[in-house]
């Protein structure tokens, strides 16, 4: 799972409120809530970025946390979020990096 | 006074939320009796831009479809319904309902069509109701038998009533304006064609008591899509819809109102 990449959806709508993160499935308008830690990894679901960097990136400095507990616990969460349809899982990444990017790669 | 003009014997504009939608049918009769229907909201504007033609049927059923389904074609939607069968091109501005000579089949088609009119201009329809009082908009949601026609009917003299059953809530620049709809529930009285800034929405909780507390944005939001009527499965207004409620949501305080039923519960709204 080292190499996992994840991408939100372009069928989905969703809006920080406050903590949360509230996105609605657009093809079937069911709601789900992520919560301040799920919220961070949603955000950063980039398609670009490897899961462990944005768990290390995001997670890891915001929370007091193990490092491979809180990849463990995230490749749960995307692995749900994807069988939702709401991230797409890839084991590339699907888009170019901000760094790539900023390069005009 | 609203007037049909001669050349156009057969056709009126009923303009509901600002949108003006003009209404052909080849039956006098039965244009009178729309005509009544939405005393109120009629308009002498000539140029709706949004047209309908009623193809009207014998009694009977039109479609197998108990519930609305709302389908779309590229820019071709159809929505139907038992009593009714709505056709409408998003390009073109045109088209046409099959039904019979019965207004609440027209009522139906045309909520429908709001709806995917108002989605496009950062509105929605919701199952509320609202009033007015000193120049600011109060709307009321909640699921059936919540409340909404209870607290309509406790409202203070001053108030003016836009609905009872459906609130039609549209952003207009850095605000949302409620404004007033022909759609009646149980009072069937019809709103006053007015509109106003919502100053806040509360979600009715029948109580023995009444009390007022502040939403969380997510649980508002959660609680109002519950309640936005909207019937097409078409991905890119379901997002424009769900971003107008947060949006709302952003600008407006969603409070839960528990309420027993008397008129005290108005000195908490204002």
């Amino acid at each position: 799972m080292k190499n996992l990449y994840i991408a939100r959806s372009p069928m989905v709508a969703a809006r920080q409120l406050g903590l949360e993160m509230v996105i609605m499935s657009a093809t079937d308008s069911t709601l789900f809530t992520l919560n301040e830690v799920a919220s961070l990894i949603w955000k950063s679901a980039d398609g670009a970025t490897p899961l462990w960097e944005i768990v290390n990136s995001t997670v890891c400095k915001e929370f007091d946390v193990d490092p491979e507990v809180a990849l463990a616990d995230a490749e749960r969460l995307v692995s749900e979020l994807a069988d939702r349809g709401l991230l797409l899982l890839t084991n590339g990444p699907t888009k170019p990096s901000p760094a790539e990017t900023e390069r005009g790669l | 006074m609203f007037k049909i003009a001669a050349a156009d014997a057969q056709a009126l504009v009923i303009k509901i939320g600002d949108i003006p939608i003009r209404v052909f049918t080849e039956d006098p009769d039965f244009l009178r009796v729309v005509q009544d229907r939405y005393v109120g909201f009629l308009s002498s504007e000539t140029h709706a831009g949004i047209d309908l033609k009623l193809d009207l049927t014998a009694p009977g059923r039109i479609s197998s479809e108990e519930d609305v389904r709302v389908a779309r074609d590229s820019m071709r939607w159809s929505a139907e319904r038992g009593d009714f069968r709505l056709d409408w091109n998003s390009e073109t501005g045109r088209g046409q309902v099959r039904q019979s000579a019965n207004p609440y089949s027209l009522d139906g088609a045309l909520r429908i069509l709001h709806t995917l009119l108002l989605a496009a201009r950062k509105g929605f329809l919701l199952h509320a109701a609202s009033a007015m009082r000193n120049g600011r908009a109060f709307v009321f949601f909640g699921r059936s038998g919540a409340g909404k026609t209870t607290i309509s009917s406790l409202a203070p003299a001053d108030a003016t009533l836009l609905t009872d059953e459906v609130s039609y809530v549209r952003r207009d620049a850095e605000t949302y304006l409620a404004y007033g709809t022909p759609f009646t529930g149980e009072l069937a009285k019809l709103g006053e064609n007015v509109s106003a800034p919502i100053a806040a929405v509360y979600h009715l909780v029948q109580a023995p008591d009444n009390r007022l507390a502040l939403m969380t944005p997510a649980d508002a939001v959660r609680a109002l899509l519950e309640s936005v009527l909207f019937f097409a499965e078409d991905a890119e207004l379901v997002k424009l819809v769900f971003q107008s409620v947060c949006d709302l949501v952003g600008r407006v305080p969603v409070y839960r109102l528990e309420f027993a039923p008397n008129r005290s519960v108005w000195d908490l709204i204002s």
